[in-house]
């Protein structure tokens, strides 16, 4: 790109990845909702600046965490092993409690969560549940969704038993649930027909939680719930978690964005080589701390 | 970003457009032979394309599910060999026994299918391609080889699917009957949800609490199971079975179903399609005596549309990936 504009070329980048803007651009111009927010020169700002424009408000609240009171303990994990996996994994989430789950690619965290969820058999240790468990997966294209079914089918598709109770399924009924959470959630679609493969990224990801959530379950995975959606998809991800364990749900967020684990945690569990090397809690948590304990030191 | 808009599901758009496409086929053999058009005439069409239409929608299931199933028409020839041999050495026992056994060993012989491709993993090709081996071999070794004639066939056995109601006949009125059910069910049935859903992202499927494997288990055996009573329906139509009795007819099911707009990737189509598709042949093989050319036109026309659906429905995936590029 740079070759391009030394031979004279104009280029339009369009990007969320901040060190790209900053590396490449010149000038910038905001957009928002499909308006024009502001432009101006890169230079001249921060990337604070640049989200809370993006986002329509400042940066101090991305992470809209909120202090909750912790309630029963909805789920026990007791020396849980998979092998080749994970090894000795113990832990406890409680009601109203988000739980970040750090570590670097491949310490296993993707692999506990889907022993938890139910989608791999243990091969030691013990689960105790209190509560229903959901699990967003990371690969919200291959994993999350359906992409060529509609918004309301994907959201129907894990609670059709609540939704077609004698076997037969009601548009209707299906139809108002995706209504209810496109309206909860803000996803920016055409309406419940619509199919997901035509929403952007952000939006997706947003059906795949919603398909979960309707389910009103008391334990919520997240795998990486942010990876590649901007940042007011994000925002809208952050609330939507927070509002969760508000409610009296215990979250386990996987995630690989600093940031956001300290952000959004009430406790940090990290992982490195399959087992749990570190626990924090809020206070404690700092980026030093996790690193030092997510790499081989 | 410049979602396109959108009202009506794909697949309802096909459907419309394929069905103008064959009310146009329609209409200009009409035009030609104005006798084409005549009850009678549409009578005879939608009685020889019966067992195809039932073929057709079992066959739906199976591709929907990411399979395919060549066994369709050995299955077929082995429960109408079953069916009158039964005939033949129980001549009293009447329609609703014969029926009942075809079910039940074209369930059986689907489920194999199904077993061997959910629990053993094993390609959906290799395995079917085996069974309809199989299956044939078993018809040989059952029969000894000898034919069983219309002589030997009780009257009612015979008779069955020939009834006419309404200007139509028995066998007509069935595969409407199948036809109905399959474009209910599949739009609202439950079970047709999850069977679209494994078909058209197996992984994701499993993570929403569906077994992809379970799915294709139901599909090959609701398929054996039509096949099963189509091959008691050839069998008394034909008055008479023998070892080759479909020998080939498992490539004009699954033309059928390609024709309609069903995704050989698995987990798109629709059995107003599948439907469409089986009239599309019916019209095409009814009326090539008509203009005065070889049956082996048919095989050339068949062959062209298939060509010409896959490479439709191929263009619009391209569509939909740039889209999603452009997106990403």
């Amino acid at each position: 790109m740079r070759k391009l504009r030394d031979a004279g070329c104009a280029l339009l980048f369009i990007s969320h990845k901040f060190d790209e803007i900053f590396e490449l651009a010149d000038r910038y111009a905001v957009f928002r909702d499909g308006v024009s927010i502001s432009a101006g020169r890169v230079n001249e700002v921060t990337s604070e600046e640049l989200i809370s424009l993006m986002v329509g408000r400042p940066v101090e609240q991305l992470f809209p965490k909120v202090e909750t009171n912790l309630g029963a303990e909805l789920l026990r994990v007791e020396g849980l092993s998979r092998a080749g996996e994970f090894e000795d994994v113990s832990f406890a989430l409680r009601s109203g409690e988000i739980v970040g789950l750090y570590g670097l690619v491949g310490a296993g965290r993707t692999e506990l969560a889907q022993v938890l969820f139910g989608i791999n058999a243990a091969s030691g240790g013990t689960v105790s549940l209190a509560a229903d468990v959901a699990l967003v997966p990371e690969d919200r294209q291959s994993q999350g969704a359906v992409l060529p079914f509609s918004v309301s089918a994907n959201m129907a598709l894990p609670n059709l038993k609540a939704l077609a109770p004698r076997g037969w399924c009601s548009a209707a009924r299906e139809s108002a649930l995706a209504r209810q959470w496109i309206e909860r959630l803000g996803i920016k679609a055409q309406g419940p027909e619509q199919p997901v493969n035509s929403l952007s990224g952000g939006n997706q990801q947003k059906v795949v939680i919603a398909k979960w959530l309707a389910r009103k379950p008391g334990v919520l995975i997240l795998d990486e719930p942010t990876k590649g959606i901007d940042v007011g998809a994000k925002a809208a991800v952050h609330a939507v978690t927070s509002e969760f364990a508000r409610a009296g749900g215990a979250v386990l967020m996987i995630s690989s964005d600093l940031p956001e684990i300290l952000g959004m945690s009430d406790r940090v569990l990290v992982m490195r080589r399959g087992r749990v090397r570190g626990e924090f809690v809020r206070a404690q948590a700092t980026s030093e701390n996790l690193l030092r304990a997510a790499s081989d030191a | 970003m410049n979602i396109p808009r959108f009202r009506i599901p794909d697949h309802a758009r096909r459907d419309a457009a394929f069905a103008v496409l064959t009310l146009a086929l329609f209409g200009a053999v009409t035009f030609t032979f104005p006798g084409f058009a005549s009850p009678r005439n549409l009578a005879g069409l939608l009685d020889d394309t019966a067992i195809l239409i039932m073929l057709a929608m079992g066959q739906m299931l199976v591709i929907l599910v990411r399979g395919i199933d060549l066994s369709i028409a050995a299955n077929l020839a082995l429960c109408g060999m079953l069916a009158a041999m039964f005939s033949r050495a129980w001549p009293e026992a009447g329609v609703a026994p014969v029926l009942a056994l075809t079910l039940v060993v074209g369930g059986l012989l689907g489920a194999c299918n199904g077993i061997l491709v959910w629990k053993l993993r094993l390609p959906p090709i290799v395995v079917t391609l085996g069974t309809m081996s199989v299956y044939r071999g078993a018809i040989f070794l059952l029969s000894k080889g000898a034919w069983v004639n219309e002589n030997e066939m009780s009257r009612d056995f015979l008779a069955f699917p020939r009834r006419e109601f309404l200007g139509l006949s028995l066998l007509a009125w069935i595969a409407l009957a199948v036809a109905a059910a399959f474009i209910v069910a599949l739009r609202r049935a439950r079970v047709a949800r999850d069977l679209y859903a494994a078909g058209g992202n197996p992984e994701a499927a499993s993570y929403s609490g569906i077994d992809p494997g379970r799915m294709q288990f139901i599909a090959y055996t609701l398929c054996g199971a039509l096949a099963g009573v189509c091959g008691y329906l050839w069998v008394a139509r034909f008055a008479v079975a023998y070892t080759d009795i479909a020998l080939g007819f498992e490539l004009s099911v699954i033309a059928a179903c390609l024709i309609g707009g069903v995704a050989i990737a698995g987990g798109v189509g629709s059995a107003v399609g599948v439907l469409l598709g089986c009239l599309f042949i019916g019209i095409i093989r009814s009326s090539l005596p008509l203009v005065g050319i070889s049956a082996f036109w048919q095989m050339f026309i068949n062959g062209v549309v298939i060509l010409a659906a896959v490479l439709l429905s191929a263009r619009q995936r391209d569509f939909k990936r740039t889209i999603l590029e452009s997106l990403a």
